[in-house]
């Protein structure tokens, strides 16, 4: 695991705010939640797309690099271990869809569901990533505090 | 591979968070090294060793299986 990479801990805080709000208005405004007072396709709803999107990635980045408060190598090894099951799951999910769309009856709606599947799936891994690293932190320091 | 890093500690009377302060790791590690859950590299085998005064091979022992 390279440490030079990691952010400082504070950084996982912004990352908690960031990613599900920029998530949360993105959808929003996917779903013409602003369509009353922005019109749809003007710069200022492309603003608030790209922001909202960029900003729930920026959340996703400071959520997974951001270092542990005492960061050392059994967290190194979670990291690592946290990064091979996202990609399992990741292939996982790949293998499934592919099947699901082969065996489909309907036909895929073009390319917006491709970019939707492959955003999906560029996007899972890291929600793998943070999903398994998380609770396996919270099991270890539960476990640890009980003991 | 079996560690005595447990019983070397009450031994020695100091708690999971002072040791993990004396080897600049969290206490979260000392609980998954006792517990067997992870395997120390070299460098913190011999920190733990010098901060428990006893040897290496004294505090992990090799098993049959490995």
């Amino acid at each position: 695991m390279i440490q030079k990479v990691l952010l400082p801990h504070r950084y996982k805080k912004a990352g908690v705010w960031f990613a599900p709000i920029g998530f949360i208005t993105w959808c929003a405004a996917q779903q013409g939640a602003f369509s009353g007072w922005i019109e749809t396709g003007s710069w200022q709803m492309v603003t608030i797309l790209a922001t909202s999107f960029f900003g729930f990635l920026a959340g996703l980045y400071f959520l997974i690099f951001a270092k542990e408060k005492n960061e050392d190598e059994y967290i190194a090894k979670l990291r690592l271990q946290s990064f091979q099951t996202a990609a399992f799951g990741q292939l996982a999910f790949f293998i499934l869809s592919f099947v699901y769309i082969a065996l489909s009856v309907n036909e895929p709606a073009g390319d917006a569901q491709l970019e939707l599947f492959l955003i999906l799936a560029i996007l899972l891994f890291w929600v793998f990533y943070i999903a398994y690293f998380n609770i396996t932190m919270y099991r270890i320091r539960k476990m640890a505090h009980e003991k | 591979m079996k560690n005595n890093v447990r019983e070397e500690r009450i031994k020695l009377d100091i708690t999971q968070q002072e040791l993990a302060d004396a080897i600049s790791v969290s206490r979260q590690t000392i609980f998954a090294i006792e517990t067997g859950k992870y395997t120390p590299s070299v460098i913190l085998a011999l920190k733990l060793s010098q901060c428990l005064k006893r040897k290496v091979e004294d505090l992990f022992v090799l098993e049959k299986e490995d």
